[in-house]
C-alpha cells in the first residue's frame, strides 16, 4: 500500500506545473544567472598578471623579514609580484620605460612606495594592490617586534598569514568585494530550493485532508490506514525536492564548474534535510484550514524568498550584518543554518560545526512534523 | 425481510448553531436503491458524511452491516464505495491512473486491481479515453470517471450524491442504467438527488428529507397514496365564466380548480374517466378549448402537499 501511495504521489507531483517550475526550473534558471553575472569576475581574476616592481634598499636595515615577504608574495604559488633588487638609479629608469608598475624603497624598516604618475586620484589596480600589500606589512610589524628573531617558526606563521591576507586583498580589488560572497549566493540558492519544497508540502496537506479537498475526502474514506497514507504521500513530496536539489548541485558543481567547496555527497545531504524542512514547512501551512490556497501559495513564496533573502540570496553578507544585531534570527531561520552548514564545510577541517547545523535543522524537522502530523491525522471532521 | 446494511438513530448534526439533522433515523435494507430526495440544504450531504465518519455528529447511533462506524473502521470501508457530489479526481493523473491508484487504496493485489479497474473503465464507458488526463474530458466523461473511481473496488454498499448534476442527457442515462446494473450485481445503493424524476425510476424505496428531518419514506407508490390528489387536468381554455367554474367545481371528486393565464387546472382525489366528464361539461356549454393533458401525482405534489412548498426553488 505505501509504495502504491507513494509512486501515484511522487506521479502527480511530476506532473504538477507549479511544483516543476518553482521547485526544479526556477533554482537552475536562478543559478545560471549568478553564474553569468559573476563569470565576469571570475575570469578578471584568472587573467591576473603579475605586478613587476623594483626594490631598493637604502640602508643596511635587517631585511631578513621584509625579503621573506616579497619572496611570499613572488612564491609560484601565490605569484602576485615579481621583484628585481636594483639601485635606485636603475629602479627610476625601469619605471620611466614603465618596466615596472612602482618602485619600494625599503628604508629604517619602512616599506615605501614609489609611482610614475604622481596624481594620487588616478591610481591603478596594480599600484592600490601594491600599496594594500605594503600596509598590511607595516600592520604585522608590531606583530613581529614581539617575536623573538630566534624564533623562526612564528616568523613563518607570520608570513604564511601575510601571504594568505595577500589572496583576499587581490580578489577584494580585482571584483571590488563581490567574491566574498560569491559562494554564499550559490548556497542561498540550495537553501531556496529546499524552501520552495513547501509547495509539494503544501499539496500533500491539501489530497490528504478532507476539509480541503474532494480528493482527500476519497483519500479518508477509503480502507488505507491513515498512517500509510500520511506516509507514503509525504515520503513522496519530500523525494521531489531532494531530486531537483541534487540536480541543481550537480549543475552547478559539474556543469558550471563552480567549486562549492567541500563533499559534494555532503552538500546532497544537507540540500536533502533542508528540502525536508522545505516540505514540512509547507505541510504546516496548508493544513491550516479556513484561509485560500491562493494566500497559502503567496505566503509560502513570499516567506521562502525572504528566509533566503536573509542568508544571502540578494544581499550577499547580509547574514553576519544580521549576526552582529539579532544572532537569534540566523539561528531560527533555516534558510540561513542551511547555508551556515554548507559553509562550514567549506572553511573548517573539521565537521563539529557542520552537525550543528544539521542537528539544529533535525530539531526543526521534528517540531514541524509533529505539529503538522496534529494537524493531518484526523478521518473525522466537524465541519467539511 | 432482508437484513439492514446501514441503520442511523436519533441521528443529530449541528454546524454551530444551525442543526443540520435533528434526530434523523434511518434503517436501509440489503438489495435496496434507496433514494434520499430532498430540496438544496435539507441535509443529504450531511447524512451520507456522518454515516461516513467522514464528519462528526453530536449524537447518534450509526451502525453498517451491524458494526457500529467508526473513522477508522478501515473492515468496513472496505466494503463501501463513495461517488462524491464534488468531482474528486487528480488532474496530474489519466483516466486509468487515477481508478487504479484509488482502486489500490482498497485492493493489495495487483492482478485483480488491474482486472478490477479494466472493468471499472468498462462499466462507465470510457475505455477510448483512458489515456486522457481529466482536464480534457467532457463533464459528462468527467462525472463517469469520477464514479469508476468510487466502485472499482467492487464494493457490497454504495454511495452516490447526486452523480447526474450538469450531465447531458446520454450520461446521465448511462449513469442511471450503471446504478442499476450495481445494484442487480448485489450491491446495495444509496442514491441522493433532487431530481424526483430519477429517483422515481431508479429507487426501490425514497426518503423524502426536508431541513435535516426524514418527512416520509416509501415506495414511489406508496408516497403518493398519501396525499389525496390522484389527478390533475390541465386545459387551454379562453375566456372561461365563473359560472362554468363553480360548475366545474361540482364534478364529483374535483377538491380544487385553478384558473390563471387560460390554463384550467382541476384537482381530483379519485375517480374514474374524469376527464371525458369535464370536457362533456365544458362541450355542454359550448366552449371551445385548445390542449388538454391529465397528470399523475408526482414526488414533487407529495412534497408539496407535506411542506407546503415546492422541491425545486
Ligand atoms: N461546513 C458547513 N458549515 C456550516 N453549515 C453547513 C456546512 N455544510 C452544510 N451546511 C449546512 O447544512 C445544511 C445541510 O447541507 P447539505 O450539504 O447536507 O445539504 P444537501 O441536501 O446535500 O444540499 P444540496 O442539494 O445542495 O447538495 C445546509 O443548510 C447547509 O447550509
Ligand atoms: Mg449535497
Amino acid at each position: 500500500m505505501f509504495l502504491h501511495v507513494y509512486k501515484y504521489r511522487l506521479k502527480t507531483i511530476f506532473r504538477s506545473r507549479v511544483d516543476l517550475f518553482w521547485i526544479l526550473l526556477f533554482p537552475l534558471l536562478l543559478g545560471t544567472c549568478f553564474y553569468t553575472a559573476f563569470h565576469n569576475i571570475t575570469k578578471s581574476l584568472e587573467e591576473f598578471n603579475t605586478i613587476p616592481v623594483a626594490i631598493v634598499c637604502e640602508d643596511d636595515a635587517d631585511l631578513t623579514f621584509f625579503k621573506a615577504y616579497i619572496d611570499a608574495l613572488s612564491s609560484e604559488e601565490n605569484n602576485i609580484l615579481s621583484a628585481t633588487y636594483t639601485t635606485s638609479d636603475e629602479a627610476q629608469s625601469l619605471l620611466s620605460d614603465k618596466k615596472i608598475t612602482g618602485i619600494i624603497t625599503f628604508k629604517d624598516s619602512i616599506p615605501s612606495l614609489t609611482f610614475l604618475n604622481t596624481d594620487s586620484t588616478n591610481t591603478s589596480v596594480s599600484q592600490s594592490i601594491l600599496k594594500e600589500l605594503m600596509d598590511s606589512y607595516i600592520q604585522s610589524l608590531d606583530i613581529l617586534s614581539n617575536v623573538e628573531p630566534e624564533d623562526t617558526e612564528s616568523l613563518m606563521a607570520v608570513i604564511a598569514n601575510l601571504g594568505q591576507n595577500a589572496d583576499y586583498i587581490i580578489e577584494r580589488k580585482l571584483t571590488d568585494g563581490n567574491t566574498d560572497y560569491m559562494l554564499d549566493y550559490y548556497f542561498s540558492l540550495i537553501a531556496m530550493t529546499c524552501l520552495f519544497g513547501s509547495y509539494s508540502g503544501h499539496s500533500c496537506a491539501n489530497f490528504l485532508k478532507a476539509n480541503l479537498s474532494a480528493q482527500g475526502m476519497r483519500k479518508c474514506l477509503s480502507s488505507t490506514k491513515r498512517l500509510t497514507l500520511i506516509l507514503g504521500d509525504f515520503f513522496a513530496s519530500c523525494t521531489f525536492p531532494v531530486i531537483s536539489n541534487i540536480i541543481l548541485i550537480i549543475y552547478l558543481n559539474y556543469i558550471l564548474k563552480i567549486n562549492l567547496g567541500g563533499n559534494v555527497l555532503l552538500i546532497i545531504l544537507t540540500a536533502a534535510i533542508g528540502s525536508i524542512i522545505g516540505v514540512c514547512i509547507g505541510l504546516f501551512i496548508g493544513a491550516i484550514p479556513g484561509i485560500k490556497d491562493s494566500l497559502k501559495n503567496g505566503i509560502m513564496t513570499a516567506s521562502s524568498l525572504f528566509l533566503s533573502f536573509l542568508s544571502g540570496l540578494m544581499v550577499g553578507g547580509i547574514k553576519y550584518k544580521i549576526e552582529k544585531v539579532v544572532p537569534i534570527v540566523n539561528k531560527l531561520n533555516p534558510a540561513t543554518v542551511i547555508t551556515d552548514a554548507l559553509y562550514s564545510l567549506n572553511i573548517y577541517d573539521t565537521h563539529d560545526q557542520f552537525f550543528t547545523c544539521i542537528a539544529i535543522l533535525a530539531v526543526t524537522i521534528v517540531i514541524l512534523c509533529t505539529l503538522s502530523y496534529l494537524m493531518i491525522r484526523r478521518e473525522s471532521y466537524a465541519s467539511i | 425481510m432482508s437484513a439492514s446494511v446501514i441503520t442511523v438513530e436519533n441521528l443529530v448534526k449541528r454546524y454551530k448553531e444551525l442543526i443540520a439533522l435533528d434526530h434523523f433515523n434511518l434503517d436501509i435494507k440489503e438489495g435496496e436503491i434507496f433514494g434520499l430526495l430532498g430540496p438544496n440544504g435539507s441535509g443529504k450531504t450531511t447524512t451520507m458524511n456522518c454515516i461516513l465518519s467522514l464528519l462528526k455528529y453530536d449524537k447518534g447511533v450509526i451502525k453498517i452491516f451491524g458494526q457500529e462506524m467508526k473513522p477508522d473502521s478501515y473492515e468496513i470501508k472496505r466494503n463501501i464505495g463513495v461517488v462524491m457530489q464534488n468531482v474528486a479526481v487528480f488532474d496530474e493523473l489519466t483516466v486509468y491512473d487515477n481508478i487504479d491508484y484509488f482502486c489500490g487504496l482498497y485492493i493489495k493485489d495487483k492482478a485483480t486491481r488491474k482486472q478490477y479497474v479494466e472493468e471499472a473503465i468498462q462499466f462507465v464507458d470510457i475505455e477510448k479515453f483512458k489515456d486522457f488526463y481529466p482536464k480534457k474530458l467532457s463533464g459528462g466523461l468527467l462525472r463517469r470517471l469520477n464514479i469508476a473511481c468510487g466502485i472499482a473496488h467492487k464494493p457490497k454498499l454504495i454511495f452516490l450524491d447526486e452523480p447526474t448534476v450538469a450531465v447531458d442527457p446520454q450520461s446521465r442515462n448511462n449513469i442511471l442504467e450503471g446504478i442499476v446494473k450495481l445494484n442487480q450485481a448485489g450491491a446495495t445503493i444509496v442514491y441522493t438527488s433532487h431530481y424526483m424524476e430519477e429517483v422515481e425510476q431508479i429507487c426501490t424505496r425514497i426518503m423524502i428529507m426536508d431541513k435535516g428531518k426524514n418527512i416520509t419514506t416509501g415506495t414511489a407508490a406508496e408516497l403518493k397514496k398519501m396525499i389525496k390528489n390522484t389527478e390533475t387536468i390541465h386545459i387551454e381554455i379562453l375566456n372561461l365564466p365563473d359560472s362554468v367554474i363553480a360548475k366545474i367545481k361540482e364534478l364529483t371528486h374535483v377538491y380544487k380548480v385553478e384558473y390563471t393565464d387560460n390554463l384550467l387546472k382541476v384537482f381530483y382525489n379519485g375517480g374514474k374517466h374524469n376527464l371525458i366528464k369535464v370536457l362533456d361539461l365544458l362541450q355542454k356549454e359550448d366552449l371551445s378549448f385548445g390542449r388538454v393533458y391529465s397528470e399523475l401525482p408526482t414526488l414533487n405534489d407529495v412534497f408539496l402537499e407535506i411542506t407546503g412548498k415546492e422541491l425545486r426553488d
